[in-house]
Parts: C-alpha cells; structure tokens; sequence
C-alpha cells in the first residue's frame, strides 16, 4: 500500500506534464487538424534556453525562464510560418516538413560546442525537502511544485479556451472552419493563436520536465516526450481538451505503477499497449464522441 | 588507380542500399496505393530483419528461406495492422496507431533477449551468400538484387493494370463511391495491408543480408519516414515515381556529405549532424516546393491523384 501510493505521487507529476504535452498537440490537431512533429523540439528549446541563459550567462532563474518561454513560443511560430502555413491544405505534407524542421532545429543546435548530445544536468529552484504523509509514502517539494505548477497551467488553459473571446474563436474554428470564417472569425489568426499557446505551454512542460528530472537531453522532444503526447490524443480522442488532460494525467500514473511493479524496461510499452487495447475496445477514444472509422467496413 | 577503385566500391555500396531501400519503400506505396497512410513499414521491414536474422543466423538454415519467412512476417505485421488499426481509423488517426506500432516494436526487439536485446543480431551471412550464382565475384551480390527488384517491379507493373489495382485507385479517390461502385472495401484495405507487408518484409529481409548487422534502432521512426518520404517526395501516380525518391533519399545524404566537405568539413567537427542537418533541410525544401511529387503532376495531361487532398477530404467528410 506504501508502495502504491508512492507511485501514485510520482505518477501524477509525471501526469501533469504528459497532460499539458497532449494539450498542446490537441489544441493544434483540433483547430488546424494537422499534426505536427515539431512540437516536441519546442518543447527542448524551452528547457535549452533556461538552461544556456542560467548556466552559461547567469541570468536570474526567473527571468530566464521567462526567456525560454518566449523562445519556445518563437520557434512555435517559425515553425507555423515555414512548415505549415505554406502547405496548410495538406496535412501529409506537413507531417513530413514539421518533422524534417524539427531535425533541422536539433542537429543545428548541436553545432553548438558546448551542447552534447548526452543528457546534461538541469539547475534546480526547488530544495530537496520531503513532506512524509501518513503511512510512510512521501511526497517531495519538487513533486508538490511540478504538479501544483502542472495544475495551475492547466485551469489557466481551460479557462483560456472556454471562458475567453478567442477561447470561443479556437473552439469555433475546431468545430467548423468554413461556418466560422462566415462569422467573421480569421482563421489565419486563430491559427497563429494556437500555435502561440500550445508553443508557451509547451516551452513550460519543456522546464517542467526537466526541473523534475534535473536533467535535459537534446532529443527529449523528438524521441521521448512528442511521442507520449500524439499517443495521448488518439487514447482520449482529438478535439477533446479536459479529455486530453485526465488521460494525461492517467497515463503518467498507470507509467509510474508500471515502473514500481513490473520494470522500468517496459515503460514505454504501456502508452503503446494502451493505444491499442483502446483502439480495439473503444475506437472513437476514451472521451471522443466522433466515430473515426471512415466508413464502417 | 586506388582511387578510382574506392570510388567503385562506394558506388556499388551506394547502389546496393539503393535497391534495398527501393524495394521497403515500394511496399509503402503499394499501402498508400489504397490510401492507407502507413508509417509503420519500417517497423515491418524491422519484422522481416528480424525473421531472417533468426532463421539465417539464429538456426543456421539457408537464407533464400530467410527472405521467404521475412514475406511471411511482413504479412503477419501486416494483418494485425489491418484488423486493428486499418478496420477502425482513418486519415491522420490511422498515420498515428501505426506511428505507435512502429514504436511499441522497437520496445519489443529491445526487450526480448532472443533476438539479442538492444545489440541486435550480428554477422547474418551478406547478400551473395543467398542464391549460388556466381558470375563475377565483385558484383554478385548486385546480380540478385537486381532480380528480385525486377520481379517486384514486374509485379506492380502487372498489379496496377489489374481489376484489384484499379480498384485500390478507386478506393484512394473516393472510399464511399467506390464501395457503391462494387468495391470490397475490406478485401482492398486488407490486401493492400498484406501486399504491402509483404514486400516491405521482403526489402527488410535483403537489409539484413546487406548491412549484417541489425539492431531495433535501425527500425524505428526515423527510418519509416524516410520509408513513407520516398513515395511522397517521388510522386505518387504511378510506381517508377518511389523510383525517383528513393533515389534522393540514397544519394541525398552521400550529396550532403560533399556538400558539407566543400563548404568546410562540419560545423564544429560534427560530421554526421551536419550532413543530418543539410539532408533535412533538403527534403523539406522539396515538400514546400513541390508538395506533390516530383516526378509527375506539372506537364502530364492526364489527370493525376493527389494524397494530400485525399487526407483532407477524408477530414472534410467526416466533419459535414
């Protein structure tokens, strides 16, 4: 029962950041309904930047985290601009540009001397105090600030989407492009918009991240964190953020569990087992009302 | 003299991993032929690696079985996809489940130590020990790669002419009107899958003989982008179209690599990223400036399909 509980905390940290991962693809998929490979490396030059501008130029923490939001937000954009917006009428095009841009990114970062391609150590804000909660299972300040910081991101967000003007216009366009360009909505700006947020949420994961595991590695995005977040949009269904957001946070639990009973070798199975029972089971997505089959054959 | 020799031997080198990355990636159109998006061939082109490499290496029986039970493993992959994944999804969802499957088998090569676990399987006998036909001893090995993409070529010329070619076309342009038109919907979904699988886990079993060296990171995303890029890149109407593709999806990088030694031998001595770098940045210039294909579309007066508008169709109609 310690035991369970343990893996219940740490799952749900990690949950938090797998949760916001999925919004920002979800956000993505459901208003421009392409998907893009990039995300994960703006995600990586969040953390990047925190990273350089804390260590190798000494800027105060909080400032260059505010730094790192902006970039990852610029790159979000640039990656808008130059790998979608072009060829927007073509999804499968954009699959292929997005993840070319994302290679492109990484290896031209790594042209940078002082960037290996080993994970390097990330500075920590937070002390290493524990809090020990009844039965023994404890709980660190680490994992209280990742998850309240995971928690407040993401009320912040729904409020955003459904209690906001431009929410409104995200949702409209996610519903039906052409009837909201008719009410005079522009879908080239809401684009941009998206793209903007799930770009600062994303930068934010990207410090999230890599302040929980206190290190940071230069294809995180590509390799490791992009790949949870697309798994988590189909297993909840696209288009559906609090959906996207409670099977995140599941998926980090169930990872966690899965690391103290079974084995960390077979972590990453379990996004990918899940994927496919649920696609057998419940095809539509655990929270997706619309069926996906094109046709039922 | 030794130089030229050198450059022989790269050549024929060059050649061989052209023909063998031309025979996965046939198998990727002949999915997308039905408009299946699959990017998933890598990972079954890893499942007929990997059955060769067991039985050619593991239990030491000849290899001309090797590629035989490669075929078969590629339809194998190919049939769980189907009943899985091809039955249930479609469009961008489909791309993302089999993005998935290609993961999830990684994870499974890594973890099962029969198959060697994250070093892989090394020393499978090379390409020349398959057939005996020994004709000139440099090149042997390009005589039976040779054959086999002639016969895989030689099909799909046959294939596409036929009543199931014709009506994978159908089923590309428009699901609904094909299936009103008399079109099995499921026999096509499921052979294009099967077919597919096939000749990927084929190309996938002549990987194996040609490298002698296969580990589960060989086979993983990166590699079926590529996979799926050759089709895309090349054009998409007809097959001589992965042709081209995968042409410069071969050539591109070794392009790269004398491009990166004019300009000044790797930005901070990192060799491999830079020419990474230059070779993406290479193929995502031609996606923007011909997103549909290179080798046809413009200046061809029959009319030709496009994937991408197909996508976003499929997209479009379910959203009405």
């Amino acid at each position: 029962m310690e035991a369970f509980i343990q893996q219940l905390i740490n799952g749900l940290s990690l949950g938090a950041i797998y949760a916001l991962i999925a919004l920002g693809y979800n956000l993505i998929f459901g208003v421009m309904n392409i998907l893009t490979f990039a995300h994960g490396t703006v995600v990586m030059i969040g953390a990047y930047t925190v990273l350089i501008a804390h260590e190798k130029l000494g800027i105060d923490f909080a400032v260059a985290v505010v730094l790192g939001l902006a970039v990852a937000t610029l790159t979000g954009l640039l990656v808008e601009r130059v790998a979608v917006r072009p060829i927007r009428n073509n999804p499968w095009a954009v699959i292929i540009a997005t993840f070319g841009m994302a290679i492109v990114i990484e290896h031209a970062m790594r042209q940078y001397k002082d960037i290996p391609a080993r994970p390097v150590p990330f500075p920590s804000p937070f002390e290493h105090t524990y809090f020990y909660l009844f039965e023994g299972a404890r709980v660190s300040l680490l994992q209280l600030g990742i998850f309240s910081i995971g928690l407040v991101l993401m009320i912040g967000l729904l409020l955003l989407i459904y209690r906001t003007k431009m929410g409104m216009a995200i949702r409209a366009v996610a519903q039906s492009p052409h009837i909201a360009e008719t009410m005079g909505i522009n879908l080239r700006k809401v684009a941009i918009y998206s793209f903007a947020i799930a770009s600062v949420v994303g930068g934010a994961v990207g410090i999230l991240y890599a302040i929980y595991y206190q290190s940071i590695y230069i294809h995180v995005g590509s390799q490791f964190l992009g790949l949870k977040g697309l798994v988590i949009v189909i297993v909840a269904g696209a288009g559906n953020i609090p959906g996207s957001l409670i099977t995140g946070l599941m998926l980090g639990v169930l990872e966690a569990l899965t690391i103290g009973y079974i084995g960390s070798e077979v972590r990453d199975l379990v996004a990918y087992s899940t994927l496919f029972l649920v696609l057998i089971f419940r095809p539509s997505g655990l929270f997706g009302e619309q069926a996906r089959v094109e046709f039922k054959v | 003299m030794e130089e030229f020799e050198l450059f022989l031997f790269l050549v024929h080198d060059i050649l061989l991993e052209y023909g063998v990355f031309l025979i996965i990636a046939l198998g990727c159109y002949v999915t997308m032929m039905s408009g299946q998006l699959s990017m998933a061939h890598g990972a079954l082109a890893g499942i007929g690696a990997y059955a060769t490499a067991t039985i050619s290496y593991t239990w030491g029986l000849p290899p001309l079985l090797g590629l035989f039970a490669g075929m078969l493993g590629g339809v194998v992959g190919g049939l769980f996809l189907t009943y899985v994944v091809s039955f249930r999804l479609f469009g961008m969802y489909l791309a993302i489940a089999t993005f998935a499957f290609n993961e999830a088998l990684a994870v499974v090569w890594r973890n099962v130590d029969f198959v060697g676990g994250t070093l892989g399987i090394v020393g499978i006998k090379m390409i020349d020990e398959i057939l005996p036909i020994h004709i000139w001893e440099p090149i042997d090995d390009l005589w039976i790669l040779i054959i086999v993409v002639a016969l895989v070529s030689f099909f799909l010329w046959r294939f596409e002419m036929s009543y199931l070619g014709r009506s994978f076309r159908a089923t590309f342009d428009d699901e609904r009107i094909a299936e009103a038109m008399g079109v099995n919907l499921r026999r096509v979904k499921m052979l294009s899958w099967v077919i597919g699988g096939a000749i990927a886990g084929l190309g996938g079993a002549l990987y194996a003989h040609n490298i002698g060296i296969i580990r589960p990171d060989n086979f993983q995303i990166p590699f079926s982008v590529l996979v799926l890029l050759a089709p895309v890149i090349g054009g998409y109407t007809r097959f001589w179209g992965v042709y081209v593709g995968a042409f410069i999806i071969v050539f591109g990088p070794h392009i790269c690599d004398w491009v990166r030694d004019y300009i000044g031998a790797g930005l901070n001595g990192n060799a491999p990223e830079t020419k990474m770098m230059l070779f993406r940045g290479l193929y995502v210039g031609v996606t923007l400036w011909r997103p549909d294909g290179l080798a046809d579309r413009r200046g061809f007066p029959r009319k030709s399909v496009n994937v991408f508008r197909l996508i976003s169709r499929q997209h479009a109609a379910r959203a009405n």
